[in-house]
């Protein structure tokens, strides 16, 4: 390859990573934590909030007596299948923050209650798809679906800098005095083989962010005015039942709705059942559930009339017939995205992977600074240029405030539970406030600094997760608990505070004893 | 690899820049057109829309990568505008014969 061409794709990967890089570490760590977010939501969600389960077979009935005496649940109600042969009933009020559940008492009379959790799992979830840029969810994913035009761009011209080095560069990681080899052999070997997840997310977050955008010129120069029609009558998730004039609005059982199912697709398993306009002309039911062996979007849906027990939309149902390859090729691009195939191995792949995303960015960062480095020569440690120390206080503050916001935030949800009123307003408070407060402190105290004193703190939040569950577990009576069915979110909290603390101490030894010339050295000249 | 032509690639940065993002964005949209034109059919295939929205990303981003190759920023816009307008021809063809 031309050696004028490499040089062009370096500047491209340099300035496109350096643009990008930031907001892509936040939504890759994010989106490393959401892959748990239903364990998350487990482990937020305190003993008393859990909605009382009842035996399947008496789902007919609370649907029923809840229609009547709660009109907002007509509206929209779930009825989760789960564990086998029980269910549970929510719905919300409108104005209320709280989920309504119900269940019956032993006379068969209606029992309702409002249960109000933590919603961190879900904040964590936006903050992967905005990386909590400001000004509403759109703008978030607008943001974020040009960085990925530049992560896209990074990724292209990545691999066109490392082609003429990949056979003696990829399988080198050479440790040893030379620390910017080593990080760029780090960067290398994460980027080249987890190439495909890059590919994958970078594509995709440009079509989640700009499919309106680009929907809307196709619809001008290929469909001639009719894409809006279309998107409507084939929308998944949305539709109306077809209307009988005089026919009775009755609900069929939620058991016929999952024989249809199962006889539709007989390996898929529902979950939930989410019913819209129940009692009214048109109503629909969602049904989505799993089945691993497909790359389905979200897991697998259908979309039935709960009258008639009829399909309107089964698309996206894996294992059904109705689908054709087109929506087969959309299922993939969603399920690749989001990890909703393979079961719990590719969750923890797509875990690992987003925290190795996460690496590569930082990584990244790093060797920007590293490659402008001024070093000593003679006796004077030389002056570091600004630049680099803006960018290295503004690495560290942005990332480890980050890492730290997310666990505190999460955190906050055991901790503050019954507390505040408005639990879902704190988390985010308690994350921006960190976050921010982060930035300013790495500028304030200067990126070597700046890193230690995070890390500290980044460790610290970290740990609050586990303690949260031990205090609850040891002192039941502070209001905190204990889940012993999600104690892996403390493991996963303990063993990840145990790595901060680990990059704390060699942070620490480096800043103090390693080479002074650099940005990251205490006795660094910054001004 | 004659080294007499290193010097030509110059790196007219903002002009081959834009020229990739909007050359690019056309021919991702012309591309995608011609998909969901050529291939079996209608247009309004269940779920065929969405094939041909996520085309347009990997055919922008490919071509974004590609105009940095090009010689100049003016011949960046050459080669791009020739090939959009070659492409939005074939998407007019197939949509007059293959569109009802």
């Amino acid at each position: 390859m031309r050696s004028d061409v490499i040089r062009v794709y370096k500047t491209v990967h340099t300035w496109t990573g350096i643009v990008a890089g930031l907001a892509l570490f936040i939504a890759f760590y994010a989106g490393a934590v959401t892959m748990f977010k239903d364990t998350l939501n487990e482990w937020v969600t305190p003993p008393s909030a859990h909605a009382e389960v009842f035996p399947l077979a008496q789902a007919p009935a609370v649907i029923e007596q809840t229609l009547a005496a709660h009109p907002a649940a007509r509206r929209q109600f779930t009825l989760r299948i789960e564990p086998a042969g029980a269910a549970s009933l929510s719905w919300r009020e409108p104005g209320k923050p709280q989920r309504f559940t119900a269940t019956l008492d032993a006379n068969g009379k209606l029992e309702t209650h409002a249960r109000g959790a933590s919603n961190a799992a879900s904040f964590i979830d936006i903050l992967h798809m905005t990386a909590g840029i400001p000004g509403g969810f759109d703008v978030g994913m607008g943001v974020m679906a040009v960085v990925s035009l530049l992560y896209g761009l990074a990724l292209v011209s990545g691999v066109i800098v490392l082609l003429p080095s990949l056979i003696k560069d990829l399988f080198a990681l050479r440790v040893g005095k030379n620390l910017k080899r080593m990080w760029l052999d780090a960067h290398n070997v994460v980027g080249i083989l987890s190439l495909p997840f890059h590919v994958v997310m970078a594509l995709s977050v440009v079509a989640f962010g700009l499919s309106d955008y680009i929907f809307s010129v196709q619809d001008r120069v290929i469909y001639g005015g009719t894409l809006s029609a279309t998107v409507k009558a084939q929308n998944p998730y949305y539709a109306k039942a077809p209307v009988v004039p005089g026919a009775p609005a009755t609900l069929v059982s939620p058991l016929q709705i999952v024989a249809a199912v199962k006889q539709h697709a007989p390996e898929f398993e529902p979950v939930e059942l989410s019913y819209r306009g129940a009692g009214a002309p048109g109503a629909t039911v969602f049904v989505s559930g799993d089945d691993p062996r497909y790359l389905a979007r979200s897991g697998g849906f259908a979309l039935l009339d709960p009258v008639t027990g009829r399909f309107l939309n089964a698309q996206f149902l894996p294992g059904a017939a109705d689908g054709n390859a087109w929506s087969a090729a959309t299922s993939a691009f969603f399920a690749l995205h989001f990890g909703s195939y393979g079961g719990e191995p590719i969750q923890w792949g797509y875990f690992f992977l987003g925290l190795a995303g996460a690496f590569l960015f930082y990584s990244g960062n790093l060797l920007w600074i590293e490659s402008r480095r001024k070093l000593e020569r003679g006796a004077d440690a030389p002056r570091q240029r600004p630049a680099t120390c803006f960018m290295a206080a503004l690495t560290v503050g942005v990332t480890l405030g980050c890492v730290a916001g997310i666990s505190a935030t999460l955190a906050a949800g055991k901790l503050l539970n019954g507390r505040v009123a408005d639990l879902s307003a704190w988390h985010a408070r308690i994350y921006y406030a960190v976050f921010l407060a982060s930035i300013a402190w790495a500028f304030v105290r200067g990126g070597a600094r700046g890193s230690v004193e995070l890390l500290a703190l980044t460790t610290g939040a970290t740990l609050l997760v586990p303690l949260a569950s031990v205090v609850g577990w040891l002192f039941p009576s502070t209001g905190l608990w204990f889940e012993p069915a999600v104690a892996g979110v403390d493991v996963c909290a303990l063993i990840g505070a145990g790595c901060f603390a680990w990059m704390l101490q060699a942070t620490a030894k480096r800043a103090a004893t390693g080479r002074q010339d650099s940005v990251w050295g205490y006795s660094a000249r910054t001004r | 690899m004659k080294t007499g032509r290193r010097e030509t690639l110059s790196r007219d940065w903002l002009s081959k820049t834009l020229a990739g993002v909007i050359g690019g964005f056309g021919l991702a949209i012309a591309s995608s057109g011609l998909l969901a034109c050529l291939t079996p059919g209608a247009l309004d295939e269940q779920n065929k829309f969405q094939v041909a929205m996520w085309l347009v990303p990997p055919v922008w981003i490919g071509v974004m990568s590609g105009s940095f190759v090009f010689r100049s920023g003016r011949s960046a816009w050459i080669g791009l505008g020739g090939a959009n307008a070659l492409g939005f021809a074939m998407l007019a063809l197939a949509r007059h014969f293959f569109i009802r």
